[in-house]
């Protein structure tokens, strides 16, 4: 077998290692949002989901899928190239996020010295979809609203980023 | 105290006598051309002004201007008229802020004109009804002042006066020469006094529009979730500072007014659950309480008892409603969940005594339409007693969290002037240090046998206003606690006295019902010409004129406060556009 074909021993890491992630931050999410219901009803007084499986089991499922088929809209006069990659933008990041942990001996996607830095870089990707969807939609509620959330976002990410610099140094 | 103020017109043998029976308190006659001097007087005499009700008869349009004081009891009416052929009125928005919105709306109803107004625009109807007054009455019903207000020929020596039961005695001739002549003031009309014109776009839109420079023009609203309705308030903002705030209101007038003149006086007690649906029985209180006093109707000492109860429980869904709300403005979504559960307790327990849960009318003229029974007390000491519990939990969880009281601690501050001039009740005042309750200024009912405090804050902030709500739960609690003790002592056998009979006719004259809602003073002015529908009913609703205050206190501050201050006056819409 020659070595011309064999794919290079990172990027099959970083492959297959966003793959993995993808798999398991979307399983996990299906969990953690169930939780979150079920947590936040009871301490609501209320049951949180119940109709679909037991307990409400499947109703995440069911909720994936329906974002899954919802129909594609953008506002009138939006700007839609910024509009559709604000949500990418945002997605994207977290999968990234998860590349220079190493979770074992050789259970890692990235080798790199500064994968704190990565991460944290990576995180601050929020910051700019946001920017995108309040200033793509092309609407004074969404552009306030979006500034609103910038402002909070980045007065967060410096305390967070001194706090976690201050501990991995 | 009253005395000295009223006035320097006494000389004019205008003001003359106080009437307790009416509610009416002491009336003075003024010409308008004195109006301005006569505000004037009143504020520096510390009344703030209720509201202005205007009522149109064949002499001409009266408009009464009604004032009270915070700690005494007593009110002020200041009557002044206006003929048919220049129905002017001086404005007096420069004494009193609120004046404002209460001159607009007799500008929507009726076809008189406030000089000197700075914004004549119509405020409850829609621009394209500017040249409708739907309050003109017809001329088969337009009734004769005296009609209204009867009067009885009183001859002293050589003098013939009449008597009115409304307060006053004056000599008739004087008066309709007064109506007749009346100086003309339309010299000092504002060049553009006429209604303005409506070209492209409602006033709003393009009052604001104009003066924008790079500031972002915003709607809050109709359909804003902090706004609790329908309230559209429209903004300037540099940045995320509010510049200008200006409430739009309207989006459900109903014109509760105008269905008090076509239904019979016992039919539109249904409407009065429908004004303020959270307080609905102050308002089915305020209403009877005007009735009974214009008709002379005994009320059985037991019915009062009922009345009280179910009223203060009503007050306490009304506030955990607030409470709720409040904090689901404020981003909290928990303890609104919270608050309901409690509603709900107090619900089933008016269910069952009102036989409605939310557009309460059960208040009858002379009484009430249901007995509270026996077996149902333990129910209502168990709903009180779970309340109390539950009250220090909301204090420990809720009041005392960092988080809520960053967002309202010095932020709204409104002092107790700016109460005067807009004329601000309720919590809103009692937030501002002034321990004002009609329950206690001006008693009505048995309340004066009950042992409650008015509770009051200096904070003069949002925080002051959400603590007076939390305590005066407490208070209605100790008032619901004496109210079922004394129920069973007071068992005469009658809920209801001497019913009046549908389509039963009260005498000519006029009553003014006044009650303490959970908003504030309520007050309802019913006049009557002796037939079967009233003559007018001017409904004066506290949220109104705490609305009033919002462009004033919200100027300069930051968006999300605006939203923390508008919820800290628990604005009830239907109640502001009725």
């Amino acid at each position: 077998m020659s070595t011309a074909f064999m794919i290079p021993e990172p990027a099959l890491r970083i492959g297959i290692g966003l793959a993995a992630f993808a798999a398991f931050i979307a399983l996990n999410a299906l969990v953690l949002v169930y939780l979150e219901r079920k947590v936040a009803g009871h301490l609501q007084r209320r049951p949180g989901p119940f109709e679909v499986g037991p307990h409400g089991l499947l109703t995440p499922v069911c909720d994936a899928l329906k974002l899954v088929g919802k129909q594609l809209t953008a506002p009138d006069g939006a700007d839609r190239l910024l509009f559709w990659t604000a949500p990418i933008l945002s997605f994207m990041p977290i999968f990234l996020l998860f590349l220079p942990i190493e979770f074992g001996p050789g259970l890692y996607g990235i080798k790199f010295n500064m994968g704190l830095l990565l991460i944290l870089a990576f995180s601050g990707f929020g910051v700019l979809s946001l920017c995108l969807a309040g200033w793509g939609s092309n609407n004074k509620w969404s552009l306030l609203g979006a500034a609103r959330a910038v402002a909070q976002s980045v007065a967060y990410e410096i305390p967070l980023l001194l706090t976690v610099l201050a501990i991995a140094s | 105290m009253r005395d000295e103020i009223l006035f320097q017109y006494e000389n004019e043998n205008r003001a003359v006598r106080e009437d307790e029976h009416t509610g009416q308190g002491c009336t003075v006659h003024i010409a308008r051309e004195r109006l301005t001097e006569a505000a004037k007087t009143m504020l520096n005499e510390d009344y703030f002004l209720e509201d202005i009700s205007m009522l149109e008869f064949t002499e001409g349009f009266q408009a009464q201007y009604h004032f009270a004081r915070w700690g005494n009891k007593g009110r002020v009416t200041l009557r002044s008229h206006a003929p048919h052929e220049d129905p002017c009125f001086p404005s007096i928005t420069k004494i009193y802020s609120g004046a404002d919105w209460h001159e607009r709306e007799a500008m929507d109803f009726y076809p008189v004109h406030f000089n000197g107004h700075p914004n004549p625009a119509p405020l409850l109807l829609p621009d394209d009804m500017a040249d409708e007054f739907p309050l003109v009455k017809t001329d088969k019903n337009r009734k004769s002042f005296f009609e209204v207000v009867p009067c009885q020929k009183i001859i002293e020596g050589d003098d013939e006066h009449l008597l009115c039961n409304c307060g006053m005695t004056l000599g008739y001739d004087e008066l309709a020469e007064e109506i007749r002549c009346a100086p003309t003031i339309r010299d000092e009309m504002h060049p553009e006094a006429k209604r303005l014109e409506v070209e492209d776009g409602d006033f709003y839109s393009r009052n604001f529009e104009e003066g924008a420079d790079d500031r972002l023009i915003l709607n809050m609203g109709p359909q804003h979730p902090s706004t609790h309705g329908v309230l559209r308030v429209v903004l300037e903002l540099d940045g995320e500072y509010v510049m200008r705030a200006d409430p739009v209101l309207g989006y459900i007038h109903r014109m509760h007014e105008k269905m008090g003149e076509v239904k019979q006086w016992h039919q539109y007690l249904p409407n009065m659950g429908r004004v303020d649906y959270l307080h609905a029985l102050a308002w089915n209180h305020a209403y009877v309480q005007a009735v009974e006093k214009l008709a002379e109707i005994e009320v059985p000492r037991r019915a009062e008892v009922i009345r009280i109860l179910t009223s203060e429980l009503n007050r306490i869904t009304s506030h955990l409603l607030w409470w709720g709300a409040y904090l689901l403005d404020l981003g909290a979504f928990t303890p609104i969940m919270y608050a309901f559960e409690d509603r709900e307790r107090i619900m089933d327990l008016l269910q069952k005594v009102t036989g409605s849960r939310l557009t309460y009318c059960s208040f009858r003229f002379g009484g009430v339409c249901s007995d509270f029974p026996d077996e149902l007390i333990p129910e209502a000491r168990e709903v009180a007693k779970i309340l109390r519990e539950r009250l220090p939990m909301f204090k420990a969880l809720v009041t005392d969290n960092l988080i809520l009281r960053k967002r309202v601690e010095d932020i709204g501050i409104i002092d107790d002037q700016m109460c005067k001039r807009y004329g601000a009740t309720g919590p809103v005042l009692r937030g501002s240090g002034i321990a004002c309750d009609v329950r206690r200024s001006d008693p009505y009912s048995l309340y004066p046998e009950f042992d409650f405090e008015v509770p009051a804050y200096g904070g003069q902030d949002a925080f002051a206003r959400y603590l007076v709500r939390m305590d005066e739960m407490e208070q209605s609690l100790n008032i619901v606690d004496q109210a079922l003790d004394m129920l069973p002592g007071c068992d005469d056998g009658h809920i209801i006295k001497k019913a009046p009979r549908p389509g039963f006719k009260p005498p000519a004259g006029e009553a003014y019902g006044c009650v303490e809602g959970a908003r504030g003073r309520i007050g309802i002015l019913v006049a009557s010409d002796g037939d079967k529908v009233p003559y007018r009913i001017k409904l004066r609703s506290p949220s109104f004129s705490n609305l009033s205050l919002f462009p004033e206190c919200a100027q300069g501050v930051l968006l999300a406060d605006a939203v923390s201050i508008m919820g800290s006056l628990d604005l009830v819409i239907p109640e502001i556009d009725r």
